[in-house]
């Protein structure tokens, strides 16, 4: 097992250069030149001029792609912001934990709500807990975030006066931003919950245990549900790496400065060090995400586990 | 009940709550501005030479931003450059009023030679920082330098050097006599240790040691800005008008315009500096608010491609034309919510050295029958004009009312829009438009006018790459201290008028939001068109 984590680990050394090279290719064809946005529009061409040799935009596509990638992955320097000239390892070491909470926070009211949900659609299938349930996955996924945290702030922060409507401090500041994020990810969870349980419960397992007079809770929670985890630990495990990068409306809706927002913002400013920077960061994360999925499937089932020990 | 009811029932429910989500920000508007008027009354605001010498002091004030800066180095480019926040950071040689006197603050004096371009200043001997440094002429003149060094901001793109002559006194030399030029040094030159800031190891970034009247207590990039009043600051008897008459401010970012409207009403923020006017529509009338409205730095232009192988360039009627058909009360109603005011000149009327009488003068009113009249004697045969625009929200609706303004008369436009960088990275370059919406302004004319119609400024010419030598030499006779008269300004500003090379189309309103509660005596307002509650009299 240890020796198959080690492997994934390795795999993702290049998966991260991959993801380096793809992200600095793309910036570099972007329209767009940075020494402009960075200057603004008073200045003279000549300034522009001088900004542009200072942060080597004149060189050629593969000097700039060999230095990025022999001061990220070699001198393991990260560099500074072209903008704020802050360095941008202190920048995401500053953000990422906000992020991180936000998305933890997201994505445990998603498994509380979401799983529970498919499970009492699968075991009612074609009633109206099922329907019920499945309008509501469905509004899930249609409602947009932006517009579910403006209701949410004006009910539980303008009229009931319970939570901050911004900002951030405590956890209470997480609240809202949890719960206008966690729609999509309940609707997910119980959809595929759903179809992951009438998949199992439908076996002939599912039938012995019943018919052994096991009460019907420990059927579905012990037999039917461990079972049908895979397919939803892989939906956990990729809402939770997309959400670590994709929470900048949330972010910027409730005054978050995380990850996703500083990452949109350096697009936006062309500031191509944390765009790169940033993605090789969410990259590692991703992989990090999946393989923690990985170990868990092997924890849930013992076949993969014993697939695991095989390889080893 | 069946599942296509139960889809029915929750589709009716979310529509009546978008709805009514949607009727709580809306209401009268005309209603809603005459209250504003209204209001603007009750703020007592007073002119700095009338303001009160003696203020008590506010013990705390939240301030709302739509956005911070996102370092707090004092080598910044112009972006979000007028703000309250920077000048209680960093000591400038000089501040300008609202009325738009400099007045002297860490230079005791400075004289200008016959030449217009050589300025010799004497700076006060007791500025000390937040960390106790004396403040000497070495560290203006390193600042003033590697400023034009590093060519972040236009204001020392004309600084040619600057030399120490004694501990307190330097001379800087421009390169050329423009006026103007000289005052934008005076209010952009940051005052600090050169010392501490190369110690610092981050240029300021986060913790700067501050030559002003406050220390930075916390800093959040993209969230909130903690000042405190100092102890020992040196200019405790500073003229009223940049007086600091708050012990704690905190500086919020809220970017998202409807949250600022909620930070207002929750208390969160006291004031609210540049309030989006939708959101500013759901407090006029409310009396525990008040509305400040002042003019903003920049107008909003339209300008047309100089590069000389379009139509657009070698047709002034076409451009004309243009200019007569675009309804620009309409653009003020519908894209500023009323909060804006017609333009008389490509200039915006803040710029120094703005002639009154030009608002006397007829403006390109909108009027299809000239309008149709200057098409007919142009060659335009219906070819599709690219119409280049920043992708925001309120960008893209004046393109796209402009563009329906010239279907009116069969001018064929083509929008497009771009995101913040990709536009930046076309603007300078005419190629790729017919016409381009900008949102421009500078502090004088001369400013303006080098940095939109200069042919010497960029690579392929002015700022939209035509090169017109006899506007560049009338630019070139007005902007020198003996130049700068009303008979060369005209000449200018005629010259751009009649070739019809940039249109003003509207120049928006700053919208400042404040609790009642705050409850200065009086106000007075910045010279960017802001309330300054910093040095209100309390």
């Amino acid at each position: 097992m240890h020796k198959y984590i080690v492997k994934r680990l390795l795999w993702m050394i290049p998966i991260i250069l991959g993801a380096a090279v793809l992200v600095f290719t793309l910036m570099y064809f972007c329209p767009g030149d940075p020494a402009e946005i960075i200057l603004g529009a008073g200045a003279s061409d000549a300034e522009m001029e001088h900004l542009r040799i200072s942060l080597g935009l004149n060189d050629p596509f593969l000097i700039r792609l060999g230095r990025f990638l022999k001061d990220t992955f070699i001198r393991f320097d990260l560099g500074r912001s072209w903008i704020t000239n802050l360095s941008i390892a202190d920048s995401i070491a500053e953000r990422l934990p906000r992020t991180m909470l936000l998305a933890i926070a997201i994505m445990l009211l998603s498994v509380v709500i979401g799983i529970p949900l498919g499970v009492v659609a699968a075991t009612h299938q074609n009633r109206w807990q099922d329907n019920l349930c499945m309008a509501l996955a469905l509004l899930g996924v249609s409602v947009p975030s932006f517009w579910l945290a403006m209701l949410l702030v004006i009910l539980f922060s303008i009229k009931l006066n319970l939570l901050p409507p911004m900002g951030i401090g405590g956890l209470q500041y997480y609240i809202l931003p949890a719960l206008a994020g966690c729609t999509g990810g309940i609707a997910a969870l119980a959809r595929q919950t759903r179809s992951s349980m009438l998949d199992v419960i439908r076996s002939d397992y599912i039938t012995t245990a019943r018919s052994k007079g096991v009460s019907e809770q420990k059927v579905i929670i012990r037999h039917a549900l461990k079972n049908a985890l895979i397919p939803i630990i892989t939906i956990i495990g990729t809402q939770f790496g997309r959400l670590l990068g994709g929470t900048m409306i949330l972010e910027t809706i409730f005054g978050i400065p995380g990850l996703g927002s500083y990452i949109v913002t350096a697009v936006n400013n062309r500031d191509y060090p944390v765009v790169m920077i940033g993605s090789i960061v969410l990259a590692a994360m991703f992989s990090l995400c999946m393989l923690g999925v990985d170990l868990v499937y092997a924890a849930v089932d013992p076949r993969i586990k014993a697939q695991y020990a095989k390889k080893r | 009940m069946n599942s296509r009811k139960m889809i029915k029932a929750v589709l009716s429910g979310i529509l009546a709550l978008s709805v009514t989500g949607c009727g709580s920000s809306s209401g009268n508007d005309a209603q809603a501005q005459a209250s504003a008027q209204a209001k603007e009354t009750v703020m007592n605001i007073v002119s700095s030479d009338e303001l009160s010498e003696t203020s008590q002091i506010r013990d705390t004030l939240n301030i709302g931003y739509s956005s911070l800066w996102e370092s707090l180095t004092p080598f910044r480019t112009n972006a979000n450059n007028k703000n309250l926040y920077s000048y209680a950071l960093y000591e400038t040689l000089a501040k300008k009023t609202s009325e738009g006197e400099y007045i002297p603050w860490t230079a005791k004096s400075w004289t200008m030679h016959e030449d217009g371009k050589t300025y010799d200043v004497e700076l006060y001997e007791n500025i000390t920082d937040s960390a106790g440094n004396n403040i000497k002429a070495d560290d203006v003149v390193w600042f003033l330098n590697e400023s034009a060094v590093r060519g972040l901001k236009p204001s020392f793109t004309n600084l040619d050097t600057a030399e120490t002559t004694g501990d307190y006194t330097f001379t800087v030399t421009l390169k050329n006599d423009m006026y103007g030029s000289w005052e934008k040094i005076l209010t952009d030159t940051f005052v600090f240790s050169r010392k501490e800031f190369e110690a610092s190891g981050d240029e300021f970034a986060m913790h700067p040691v501050t030559t002003s009247a406050y220390v930075v207590e916390e800093y959040t990039p993209q969230s909130s800005l903690k000042m405190k009043l100092r102890d020992d600051y040196w200019n405790p008897d500073a003229p009223a008008v940049n007086r600091s008459n708050v012990r704690e401010v905190t500086f919020q970012q809220i970017a998202e315009a409807s949250q600022a409207g909620i930070a207002m009403e929750k208390g969160i923020v006291d004031a609210f500096i540049n309030i989006d006017a939708n959101t500013l529509k759901q407090f006029t009338g409310d009396s525990n608010y008040l509305v400040h409205k002042g003019l903003s730095a920049n107008g909003v232009q339209l300008y047309f491609s100089g590069v000389d192988s379009k139509l657009i360039q070698q047709d002034v009627h076409l451009r004309r034309a243009i200019a007569y058909i675009i309804n620009a009360e309409a653009i003020l109603q519908a894209v500023y919510g009323g909060y804006a005011s017609l333009m008389y000149d490509v200039n915006p009327e803040v710029n120094d050295g703005y002639l009154q009488e030009w608002k006397n003068e007829e403006y390109f009113p909108y009027d299809p029958a000239k309008a149709k009249e200057e098409l007919e004697q142009s060659g335009y045969k219906g070819e599709e004009l690219v119409l280049m625009c920043s992708s925001n929200a309120s960008m893209s609706r004046m393109a796209q009312m402009i563009q329906n303004n010239c279907i009116e008369i069969g001018i064929n436009i083509k929008l497009e829009p771009l995101d913040n960088a990709g536009f930046s990275g076309q603007r300078l370059d005419g190629n790729n438009y017919d016409l381009i919406i900008i949102s421009n302004g500078a502090d004088s004319l001369t400013n303006f006018w080098n940095t939109r119609f200069d042919s010497t400024t960029y690579k392929l010419g002015d700022a939209t790459s035509r090169n017109d030598q006899t506007l560049t030499d009338l630019i070139h006779q007005a902007g020198t201290h003996d130049g700068f008269n009303q008979e060369n300004i005209n000449l200018v500003r005629n010259y751009i008028k009649d070739n019809m090379y940039g249109y003003g189309i509207a120049h928006p309103q700053s919208l400042d939001l404040i609790n009642a509660g705050v409850n200065a005596k009086e106000y007075v307002e910045t010279s960017f068109g802001t309330v300054d509650l910093l040095s209100s009299v309390y």
